[in-house]
């Protein structure tokens, strides 16, 4: 009932507010923002309990530093939070060390069958928003973030780079193999659930 | 081999994901709302309104007020106490009541094996009189070197209901442990003057003719009067150390516990210092071993069984700088023990209740969102405001002091609202004349956990 209160306010009277350590617009903010960025750290920490404490601190975060915030045009708000929780996300993982240890061995990865894109991209759109995001979840941290980074949230294999202390070589390698080992997971998950929905019309039918 | 893929599908993963929402758990917003500084939760008021709260958090920080209930609860064993106690009570037959606490006689008692040399046959009504009027009415000794002094020293000592001699010098060359006795602070200061006067007489009665009286028993005088003196002395400094002039501290002040106090005060001290007819000389008053007294108590064991003290305190923090905070308060500590004594009496209560004022620094070296973390060192005087043994009530001014180490952990359910954990390793500098749990371990590990409310 409270978010509804102030869920009409523009993003512009929210920054606004949030600068003037207005208490309901700083609650605005978080009810505007707060499930999106939930949904985009967990793509980036891969775990429901890490993603509560990293949102949480995303958004300390945004309202001790949103005086730095500039506006320009719609949008530019979430643009701008969103950056701050792809990077507290990546602090938490370079705290953790998780970043160090995420290659999966190259002799463990065989090349990606030459169909993959047709049949997965329609596969993408059979699936739910849910399964995706726990199949990219489940990938290994490194593969994970620079998958995130690359194709989710528009990082260049420089500003990666950079942000990982990687080359850009190895961040676009990684990438690869990120989106090989995500393919074979949809796949997967599509050729069970394919199982699952013969077992139970077979049941059905014998039934 | 990336660019053998075709990245639709990964456009319609984006697509998706950027319509991606989860669940915010609930609670994280009041989480945060704490979290946040102060002046970010409210309008930013008028300059001029702004100064005063920015000058005090910039200065003070936070005045912190911690609402403890502290549970110390000692890590140390504490169902296995201290050896017993044991609280020799010289008693005159004439004051005790009928019978003990254990239901047993005093005549009894008086059977049982305390180190009594001379036990005296009828003690005197007058007997129960301070100790230091006895002295003061007996009006002088008569010259040592007069007939008479020697007849009385002679009268006295065949009044005297002495031991086997075997037993004498069994008893005589025994160790004399001064834990064993203890006197009231009337007794041990007329016991004071008496030596200083017998010493006196002696030294005069060293070149006197009559002192060539070298009978075994009064050598053997001498020898117990050196090591009663010894004890007394012994028991006034302890006195003097320590407490209000009450038999019970002296007692306390050693572990020493006496079972009925205006009994044992004026029996001993009658006991003590209340010669038999005829004789009023120092000499003859100057013996004090345990042994005087006309009839001695049995030894009674005390086991203690201290409870969970419990302290309630006030704590107001000032920042120093960055995370260091210097505290000050004010708490009250209650402590009590379970007395059993061994010789069937019923169980009584020993209670002691404490004002303090702790004082230390404090360093909060670790913060995340709720949560922070900080470790401390803290100093507390305390100051006993009630102490009962039994029924009896003491005066104790000794202070009490102690050095504490702590490490805490504090989350804040709202901004000025928390709950603490705070183990704490204590070492208490001075004891107490009662036995408490801080006295048999003055090293010890406690947890305490309370309500913190800053504003």
């Amino acid at each position: 009932m409270f978010r509804n209160c102030h869920i009409m306010m523009s993003e512009r009277d929210i920054s606004q507010g949030c600068k003037q350590g207005i208490a309901s617009a700083q609650h605005a903010l978080f009810d505007m923002f707060s499930p999106q960025l939930m949904a985009t750290i967990f793509r980036y920490v891969g775990d429901d309990d890490d993603a509560k404490d990293v949102l949480q601190d995303t958004f300390i975060t945004i309202y001790g530093t949103i005086h730095s915030f500039h506006w320009e045009g719609d949008g530019s708000l979430r643009a701008w939070v969103t950056r701050i929780a792809v990077n507290k996300s990546l602090n938490f993982l370079r705290h953790k060390k998780r970043l160090k240890s995420t290659t999966v061995p190259v002799e463990t990865l065989s090349d990606p069958p030459d169909d993959v894109d047709e049949e997965t991209t329609q596969e993408v759109a059979s699936l739910s928003i849910n399964d995706i995001m726990e199949m990219i979840a489940e990938l290994p941290d490194g593969y994970r973030t620079i998958f995130n980074l690359y194709c989710l949230d528009g990082f260049s294999h420089q500003e990666i780079a950079q942000q990982l202390g990687i080359s850009e070589k190895t961040s676009s390698s990684q990438l690869s193999r990120a989106k090989a080992l995500l393919a074979r997971k949809i796949k997967q998950r599509i050729k069970n659930q394919e199982q699952e929905y013969d077992t139970t019309r077979y049941e059905q039918r014998h039934k | 081999m990336s660019n053998d893929i075709n990245n639709n599908w990964i456009e319609a993963i984006k697509q998706k994901a950027d319509q991606a929402t989860r669940d915010v758990p609930e609670g994280m917003w009041q989480a945060i709302a704490q979290s946040l500084p102060e002046q970010e939760q409210a309008p930013v008021p008028a300059k001029r309104a702004i100064v005063a709260p920015r000058m005090w958090k910039g200065i003070a920080a936070a005045a912190a007020v911690a609402i403890a209930v502290t549970t110390g609860f000692f890590l140390i064993d504490n169902d296995n106490p201290e050896p017993n106690r044991i609280a020799q009570t010289p008693t005159a037959t004439v004051e005790k009541p009928a019978t003990e606490p254990g239901g047993e006689t005093v005549e009894e008692a008086t059977t049982t094996t305390s180190p009594t040399l001379i036990a005296q046959n009828t003690p005197s009504p007058a007997k129960a009189k301070p100790a230091p009027k006895v002295i003061r009415a007996k009006g002088g000794a008569p010259a040592k070197d007069s007939p008479r002094h020697y007849e009385e020293v002679r009268d006295y000592e065949s009044q005297l209901q002495l031991y086997p001699e075997e037993e004498e010098e069994e008893l005589i060359a025994n160790e004399f442990n001064p834990d064993e006795y203890f006197y009231d602070i009337e007794t041990m200061q007329a016991l004071e003057e008496l030596y200083a006067e017998y010493d006196n007489a002696m030294n005069q009665d060293a070149m006197q003719p009559w002192n060539t009286y070298t009978d075994s028993t009064y050598q053997q005088y001498l020898v117990y009067d050196a090591n009663a003196r010894r004890a007394a002395r012994e028991k006034m400094a302890i006195h003097n150390r320590d407490e209000e002039p009450t038999m019970a501290m002296a007692a306390y002040g050693n572990g020493l516990i006496s079972g009925d106090r205006n009994s044992t005060v004026n029996g001993s001290a009658a006991a003590l210092l209340s010669p038999p007819a005829p004789s009023n000389s120092g000499m003859m008053l100057a013996p004090v071993a345990p042994g005087m007294a006309p009839s001695v108590a049995p030894p009674v064991n005390y086991e203690y069984h201290h409870h969970m003290p419990i302290t309630v305190g006030v704590t107001l923090s000032k920042r120093i700088v960055g995370n260091l905070y210097a505290n000050v308060g004010l708490n009250f500590t209650s402590m009590s023990s379970g007395v059993t004594p061994d010789n069937g009496a019923p169980e009584f209560n020993q209670s002691i209740k404490l004002v303090g004022i702790p004082f230390g620094v404090k360093w909060n070296f670790w913060r995340y969102k709720g949560l922070s973390t900080f470790i401390g060192g803290e100093g507390l005087v305390e100051r006993v405001v009630s102490a009962k043994f039994n029924n009896e009530s003491l005066t104790i001014k000794r202070l009490q002091w102690s050095v504490h180490a702590t490490a805490g952990l504090q989350y804040n359910f709202t901004r000025n609202i928390g709950i603490y954990v705070q183990p704490k390793l204590s070492h208490y500098i001075t004891t107490m004349p009662l036995n408490t749990q801080r006295n048999e371990h003055p090293l010890n590990f406690n947890l305490q956990m309370g309500l913190s409310i800053d504003f």
